[in-house]
């Protein structure tokens, strides 16, 4: 397992080093601050008041920048290797092909991780000043865990595997943010991830927060589980690198 | 500690890369010397366990490498021909993620490793410096840093010194010479003066067939006395070029200076030149192609 761990904390160390990284945190921050502190017009609205609601809305605007950017950050994490020459030296040392995957998957999701957490920290830090009598937690953790993370695990997942089997991070990237922009604006139901924050969005509009889940956003919620973490797992054990084929 | 290909052939597709290759490599350098396309790098690669053969097997102190799962792994220190660096790391990171890769836990081990080995290659007060801003000898020093950690009994370097300036080259080779005391080293290069300098016994391939195996004076030895040097018209080469295997032209306006290897009749005006090992070599793989 540590070298598992080192794979996917190196991984995690390099990527935070990217100007980019910095660049879309501060972007989606701002983006989700504006979004999420009320205006004059909207301080009166009660929905604001209500901290299910805010934490929804944050996660919401959070993770409809962020998919696409864990697409680009994370979408060339195995063919860059290739690309660079490092899984041939990877190859010679003891380090297990199952060891090598499941450390970039690790890696993808704590780089995605990473950005949620700052984004949705500095994000209910107003919130805390605007009702600090009547400030709750629970609703921000929660979205956090079921709108944020199992998400990123389907997007980190989809970057993990995709773009090797596609051979391509590019051509991975394209057909990512077509899926999403089918999501977003054409209201595609078929398998989209985006569907479960669909659910959020609805009753966001109806200005209801959050209620128990029903059928749709559980089923969907083990979709985007399964899509995210089977095909790791298949892509850990089955052959890696047609040339090289030790890891 | 021996290595041993025994009856050793690889196919890629139709193109067959070695074919029914026997060789042994004992302690010290062992040069692999060969034109670029020629076969090393799959050698290289059958050697190192990354690829296995479609015929025959590599020994390492007799046991088959493909049958014993991680055992080349255990041993092995490989610095590829075409590698990178993750440019974002430090040097010292980029060891510390190789060490763990080789499985050294314990991080105190680590630290120890990685400040010998930087202090080894010259480069210890770089050592929190990116690699994106390293130069390429700089960047060849932590490849060959990072083969060292974990004191492997076997260093494949595969084309090391290509693209090095002179002086990176000649540190690179004494580093080299400094491993290969208790070790097997090999060293593969299309640079005949890298094996002239540091090896002692060498192999030749050409073609994906193993053309020579032994050490360097045997192979000097065979064109020992039949090395002439000529000065020819130009346009009298191609001609020349079907009678004799041709080692070395200089071109000096209108005139040649070749030197050739032959056992029959002189061209006018040659006489006897010293052989020098790549001399040997070129004749070896049949001689100068242009």
């Amino acid at each position: 397992m540590s070298k598992v761990f080192a794979i996917g904390n190196y991984d995690c160390k390099m990527k935070m080093r990217k100007i980019s990284f910095w660049l879309i945190t501060i972007l989606i921050t701002i983006y989700t601050l504006l979004d999420t502190i009320p205006s004059n017009y909207t301080r009166s609205m009660d929905v604001f008041n209500n901290h299910k609601y805010v934490a929804l809305r944050i996660m919401k605007d959070t993770m409809q920048l962020l998919s696409i950017y864990i697409a680009f950050l994370c979408g060339d994490c195995l063919l860059k290797d290739e690309r660079l020459g490092i899984s041939e030296m990877m190859a010679s040392t003891s380090l297990k092909k199952r060891e090598y995957i499941y450390g970039k998957f690790i890696g993808n999701i704590s780089i995605s991780t990473a950005i949620l957490f700052i984004v949705t920290v500095i994000c209910t830090i107003p919130q805390i000043f605007m009702h600090p009598n009547a400030f709750e937690l629970k609703p921000y953790v929660m979205s956090f865990i079921i709108l944020g993370i199992i998400p990123v695990i389907f997007i980190s997942g989809l970057a993990t595997y995709l773009p090797y089997y596609i051979r391509s991070s590019k051509v991975f990237l394209v057909i990512f943010i077509l899926y999403w922009a089918l999501c977003e604006f054409a209201e595609f139901k078929g398998i989209e991830y985006i569907k479960y924050i669909g659910y959020a969005k609805f009753k966001i509009f109806q200005g209801q927060g959050i209620s128990p889940p029903e059928l749709g956003p559980v089923l969907n919620m083990c979709f985007l589980l399964a899509v995210g973490i089977i095909p790791v797992v298949v892509l850990a054990n089955t052959k890696y690198m047609k040339d090289i084929g030790r890891i | 500690m021996k290595i041993e290909l025994q009856n050793v052939s690889k196919s890629f597709s139709k193109n067959k890369a070695l074919a029914n290759v026997s060789l042994e490599i004992d302690k010290g350098i062992f040069g692999l010397l060969g034109r670029n396309g020629a076969g090393k790098t799959t050698m290289m690669r059958l050697i190192s366990n990354i690829l296995r053969p479609d015929e025959g097997k590599v020994l390492v102190d007799g046991k088959d490498i493909n049958a014993h799962e991680g055992y080349m792994q255990s041993i092995l220190g490989y610095l590829p021909q075409n590698y990178g660096l993750y440019p974002y790391l430090t040097a010292y990171e980029t060891l510390d993620y190789f060490t763990r890769l080789k499985g050294i836990t314990s991080s105190e081990d680590r630290r120890s490793q990685i400040n010998q080995i930087l202090k080894r290659v010259g480069l210890i007060d770089k050592k929190n410096v990116k690699i994106s801003k390293f130069s390429g000898g700089m960047k060849q020093r932590i490849g060959i840093a990072q083969a060292v950690l974990g004191n492997p009994k076997v260093i494949i370097v595969d084309e090391p010194t290509a693209g090095l300036d002179p002086e990176e080259r000649m540190y690179f080779k004494n580093i080299l010479a400094e491993l290969a005391e208790d070790k097997i080293i090999i060293l593969s290069t299309h640079i005949v003066s890298d094996v002239e300098d540091i090896g002692s016994r060498l192999a030749i391939i050409n073609e994906g067939k193993l053309i020579f195996s032994g050490s360097t004076n045997t192979l000097i030895d065979r064109v020992s006395g039949l090395t002439y040097e000529t000065v020819i018209p130009q346009n009298d080469v191609e001609k020349y070029r079907k009678e004799y295997c041709i080692v070395s032209t200089i071109h000096t306006g209108n005139e040649v200076k070749m030197k050739y290897v032959t056992t029959h009749n002189l061209i006018a005006n040659s006489k006897k030149v010293t052989a020098s090992l790549i001399d040997s070599y070129i004749y070896s793989i049949g001689g100068l192609e242009r």
